[in-house]
């Protein structure tokens, strides 16, 4: 990252100096992004719409503003490669740069580090697949595959969006079915978080001699190990 | 290389320490359950006994050693995208502090001279995919600690070489009074799985 900083244009109406038209915003597009969004949900009183509507600009202002302060810390270089990311990707980098620029909670930042990983580690098991994809799969229902989900019969993270993300390790789509196994050790580790789950089952146990993980070994039919394995997981011994 | 137990190592000629637990000793554990202390017979310890007795309960002499011995196992030979750990995970496990004032004698395994032994680090790395339980020798000098009368094993972590852990073995002299001391998700705990492991979590 750049030391000296590129001057910020101001955002706000009717502050556009000589400097900010050089390197001025479109005001059209960006208004033409804000009307895609624009809608009143039913059922909202009108004072709670406006409320909301007005919660939502306040809060894209601030993202915007946060946005732009590290967009124009970036060297030309860095803005190259940034444009060639995905938006989730852009997202997080931009994120990653506001942290390493401010002092922030603890959390926060391991919660992003954790995020970022945890989708690296389920990339690496082909990644996730959307609630339609399982319905597909398993020839049921969406309210049949919801409700597999609440009872933990089936893993799936709900995101931000309120969509549900199975992790597509837990399909053997050769067989038509569930991975050998996965069921019953689902039923084991039920008070487990579904993160903790996944990660217990796609995490190396004794990488220092080989490479094999729990979801191999209930693959091989060796649901025993599997579950004498999840008894020790987080306990302290040797 | 290390090697088996002989009958000449007696606690005259091995590593043997004496510790009073004025000084607090670790546990993470659950804290679903009533009390921290848990001596395990589990044949996949590498500290218990040929025999599978008595159970053994294992400490750290700190909290980062509890830590690296149940969250960031295997720290070195992980990849970056393994090194995580859900938060409520972490609201479920506490860190007990264990205090006595009794005193205890240990075999010292963590002491800097091993090869007067005719002992070396092997020991604490032992592992033998081949054989049920899996290792060559603690097994054996765990059942040779309790021949000798000796309280338990002061041994290095495997997953953080500088925490010094302890194996101490059912029915020893020490009283144990074990507290609680906060949850995992606690902020210090985060400074040490982030500083110490860098760990993340989701």
């Amino acid at each position: 990252m750049v030391e000296q900083t590129e001057h910020l244009p101001s955002f706000e109406a009717g502050k556009t100096s000589e400097t900010d038209r050089e390197h001025e915003i479109d005001i059209e597009r960006l208004e033409r992004v804000l009307a895609q969004f624009k809608h009143v949900r039913r059922g909202a009183t009108p004072k709670a719409a406006a409320k909301l509507s007005k919660a939502r600009r306040d809060l894209l202002m601030r993202s915007f503003e946060a946005m732009a302060r590290e967009i124009y810390q970036f060297d030309a270089l860095e803005i190259k490669d940034l444009s060639t990311k995905s938006d989730p990707r852009l997202l997080v980098e931009l994120a990653q740069s506001v942290l390493s620029d401010t002092p922030v909670d603890r959390t926060e930042r391991m919660a992003l580090k954790g995020a970022e990983r945890f989708r690296a580690l389920l990339d690496k098991f082909d990644g996730s697949v959307s609630t339609k994809w399982a319905c597909d799969f398993l020839g049921s229902t969406e309210a049949a595959v919801r409700k597999r989900v609440q009872r933990k019969t089936l893993l799936a993270r709900r995101m931000p969006n309120g969509e549900l993300s199975f992790p597509r390790f837990q399909f053997n789509e050769s067989a038509g079915d569930l991975v050998r196994c996965l069921q019953s050790f689902l039923a084991h580790v039920n008070s487990w978080p579904v993160e903790e789950i996944v990660r217990f089952l796609l995490v190396r146990h004794n990488p220092s001699v080989s490479d094999e993980n729990p979801l191999a070994m209930l693959k091989q039919g060796r649901l025993k190990q599997a579950i004498a394995l999840a008894d020790m997981h987080l306990t302290q011994r040797p | 290389m290390s090697r088996l137990p002989e009958t000449t190592d007696t606690v005259d000629n091995l590593p043997i320490k004496v510790i009073r637990l004025d000084d607090s000793l670790y546990r993470v554990n659950s804290t679903e359950f009533k009390s921290p202390v848990f001596y395990s017979k589990a044949s996949n310890n590498r500290w218990t006994p040929l025999e599978g007795e008595p159970g053994v309960c294992y400490f750290a002499l700190s909290e980062t050693g509890a830590i690296a011995e149940t969250v960031c196992r295997n720290a070195a030979y992980l990849d970056e995208a393994e090194k995580s750990v859900s938060l409520e995970s972490l609201s479920r496990l506490a860190m007990y502090e264990i205090v006595s004032g009794y005193r205890i004698t240990l075999l010292d395994l963590t002491a800097s001279n091993l090869a007067r032994y005719r002992l070396d680090a092997g020991i604490l790395a032992d592992y033998a995919p081949g054989l049920t339980p899996p290792y060559q020798y603690c097994p054996a000098w765990a059942s040779h600690a309790v021949s000798l009368g000796l309280d338990g094993i002061l041994y290095r972590s495997r997953h953080a070489v500088d925490e010094s852990c302890l194996a101490l073995f059912e029915g020893s002299s020490a009283r144990l009074a074990p507290a609680r001391i906060a949850t995992l998700d606690h902020p210090d705990y985060l400074a040490i799985l982030e500083e110490e492991f860098d760990w993340a979590i989701n």
